[in-house]
């Protein structure tokens, strides 16, 4: 139902469209549904692995490891509120893309959770055809040729595929924290780009 | 900087250095500050001062903490100049007094995981008075230091109502509310007071805790619609009570509509209805098929006409007046004997009762004698109504059956009890059974004499060729029958 409507808008976006604003107030609010969605997904999916847990696993896992760290950590992302606000809608769009097509095959591996695995992965691809047309609806040339950069794919890499057995736990661990962690983020980025550009009184700075 | 090496040298007693601090928890209300707090542990005996260092995640260097003091003791403060999301901290607190220091465990957050907001203000309650049904208007505001406005956060909220009556945590009916901040309940009792709180949490985060409670009466809007249920009520009943009316004066047909009677067992040729009298003559006739059977009402009126019977051997006659057997009238009783026992067979189902008749009981000269008579019932019926007898046990029972034509009565004998007759073991006057034993009685030449005697001296029925014995009759069928006497 979803895919109609995001067809429908880009074939509407596609020709001269009279009514940007409302368009993208309408792709918004799907985007941010979708991955309101994802975060209350990646929420369960945490919780469902950190309750089936041995009490030995969760006392390991509770060691502190100054290593961990994500997949996503190479994206640069405003990381509070200030920052966040002082960011261009663009450049949230963008990193939103950025962080939501590099969990399009990692969350394949994602274990546990009462949704399969290909049905995350699909919903992660969908958002970023999504992120994709806002950011098609609210770019003009110059802005798009400035932020070049911060379009580079992920690499994609072995990084997920070299992890042993006996560390197997702790990387699912990770890998579900990480997602939640992204999917927040996604959240937030994209609330705050939807209510910047909202012509309505309660959402504006 | 308090130097703590530097107090080694101070000697109080009943000093130690401190216990370890524990950090027991952060807490973020509005995702843009968070506090942490700690057990501060002994502090053994002596000034210890508690300080919270910190390292972060994309931040160089170990820090301390910004603020001790504005929320309280044993707590650090962050403000939004020193509070990243999702990066991670690692916080430690030391314990220092002048005798040593303590190090707290390492304690590693994410202000996403911490994120629990204040409880929603000013609550309030309003009631809309409907005529059908009233119905509640809750509203609220958003926690006073969470930004809604500039899309940072997504509040949830969460509502809670119960009557005041009801007791016990579990009877709050819990609703979402949304990102709304004002509800509306449909299904409110009238005249019952209701408790309302409610709740929030932020990024689908922790919950805050409930609200204070808010408390409204609903006001009572029976009295209109009193009318109306009186009238439900007394059409109600009425109802009943026809209803119950028609049950009772109709209730044969009822009965026989919801328990149908269970037809009873069939048996051929046993009439179920003259059982039910309970009359002795009665079960007879129940247990005739033919009709040609005489009607046993005639035969009551001779019921005194039965011989006694009794298994004495001896000639013991206790009481001449003893009744034996009554025989249904019509029945004769033709027994045959040959050189031998011959048996005969009866086809016909239909079980007669008989009177076999010790002849001890007959006459006192023939006690010895063991042979049968049979009393028989004097009347013009017809002479094709012969019993046939046929013996159920070889030892005891001798049945009479119906037959259609004249049949003879074979009583079979083994061999060596050629001579004897079989005696009368037991008579059974309800059932009209004659239990023959057999005996050891033995033939005297002067039963034979005594047979004889007895012939000469009863008078001759015109119909019949009987023998009055004892005021009965017994039926003799001048036939040849083993040189014994004859069997009836």
């Amino acid at each position: 139902m979803d895919t109609v409507i995001l067809f429908l808008a880009l074939a509407s976006l596609g020709s001269v469209s009279s009514q940007p604003i409302a368009d993208s107030q309408r792709l918004f609010s799907i985007a941010v549904s979708r991955v309101q969605h994802l975060h209350l997904l990646a929420q369960r999916l945490f919780s469902d692995f950190e309750s089936s847990l041995q009490m030995e696993e969760q006392r390991q896992l509770n060691k502190i490891f100054l290593q961990d760290f994500c997949n996503s950590d190479y994206i640069i992302s405003p990381i509070d509120k200030h920052e966040t606000q002082r960011s261009s809608v663009l450049k949230l769009l963008s990193i939103s893309y950025r962080l939501v097509e590099s969990w399009e095959f990692p969350s394949r591996s994602l274990s546990g959770g009462s949704a399969p695995r290909n049905q995350i992965s699909s919903k992660l691809s969908e958002l970023k055809m999504g992120i994709l047309l806002l950011i098609r609806a609210n770019q003009d040339g110059a802005e798009m040729l400035a932020d070049s950069s911060t379009l580079q794919l992920a690499p994609y890499g072995n990084y997920y595929q070299s992890v042993g057995d006996d560390e197997s736990l702790r990387r699912m661990y990770e890998l579900l924290a990480c997602f939640k962690k992204d999917m927040h983020k996604v959240e937030t980025y994209l609330t705050v780009a939807k209510c910047r550009l909202s012509p309505e009184a309660n959402c504006t700075l | 900087m308090i130097n703590c090496s530097s107090s080694r040298f101070l000697l109080l007693s009943g000093s130690s250095p401190p216990g370890r601090p524990v950090l027991l928890g952060c807490r973020s209300p509005e995702k843009e500050t968070f506090t942490c707090w700690w057990d501060p542990g002994m502090d053994g005996g002596l000034p210890t001062t508690h300080r919270l260092y910190y390292q972060r995640e994309r931040l160089e260097g170990t820090h301390e903490c910004p603020d001790y003091h504005s929320a309280g003791r044993n707590t650090c403060f962050f403000d939004k100049n020193h509070t990243s999301i999702w990066v991670d901290y690692y916080l430690t607190v030391v314990a220092c007094n002048a005798l040593g220091n303590a190090t707290s465990d390492v304690f590693k957050i994410d202000v996403m995981d911490i994120v629990k907001p204040d409880s929603p203000e000013r609550v309030a309650l309003e009631v809309e008075n409907r005529a059908e049904s009233p119905s509640l208007h809750v509203s609220w505001e958003h926690p006073r230091n969470v930004d809604t406005k500039s899309g940072w956060v997504t509040l949830e909220y969460q509502l809670r109502a119960r009557r005041q009556q009801q007791q016990g945590s579990n009877n709050w009916k819990a609703y979402k509310a949304g990102a709304q901040t004002r509800f509306t309940l449909y299904s409110v009792h009238p005249g019952a007071v209701l408790m309302v709180q409610v709740r929030c949490r932020l990024d689908h985060g922790i919950w805050s805790e409930w609200s204070d409670t808010s408390y409204v009466k609903i006001p009572n809007n029976t009295a209109k619609e009193k009318p109306l249920w009186i009238l439900v009520l007394a059409l109600s009943a009425s109802l009943f009570l026809a209803a119950l009316c028609i049950v009772v004066t109709k209730r044969k047909s009822v009965t026989q509509y919801l328990l149908p009677p269970v037809p009873g067992p069939k048996i051929r040729g046993l009439d179920v209805t003259l059982l039910k009298s309970g009359r002795p003559e009665d079960l007879v006739s129940a247990l005739i098929i033919s009709q040609g059977f005489p009607s046993p009402v005639a035969w009551k009126d001779h019921m005194d006409d039965y011989l006694m019977v009794s298994d004495n051997v001896s000639g013991l006659l206790p009481d001449k007046g003893r009744r034996s057997l009554v025989m249904p009238p019509g029945f004769g009783f033709d027994s045959k004997h040959k050189n031998g026992v011959e048996r005969k067979k009866s086809d016909s189902s239909s079980l007669m009762t008989q009177s076999v008749v010790n002849q001890d009981v007959l006459n006192p000269d023939t006690a010895n004698c063991p042979y049968v008579d049979l009393g028989m019932h004097v009347e013009p019926t017809p002479e094709s109504d012969y019993s046939k007898g046929k013996e159920m046990k070889s030892t005891n029972v001798l049945l009479l059956e119906k037959g259609n034509q004249s049949s003879y009565v074979d009583v079979p004998r083994p061999a060596s009890l050629l001579e004897d007759y079989s005696q009368v073991e037991k008579v059974n006057g309800d059932k009209r059974m004659v239990i023959l034993q057999k005996g050891a009685g033995q033939l005297d030449s002067s039963c034979r004499e005594a047979q004889h005697s007895n012939r000469k001296t009863v008078p001759r029925n015109p119909h019949r060729d009987m023998d009055l014995i004892d005021g009965g009759y017994v039926d003799k069928v001048p036939t040849p029958m083993l040189g014994k006497p004859t069997v009836m």
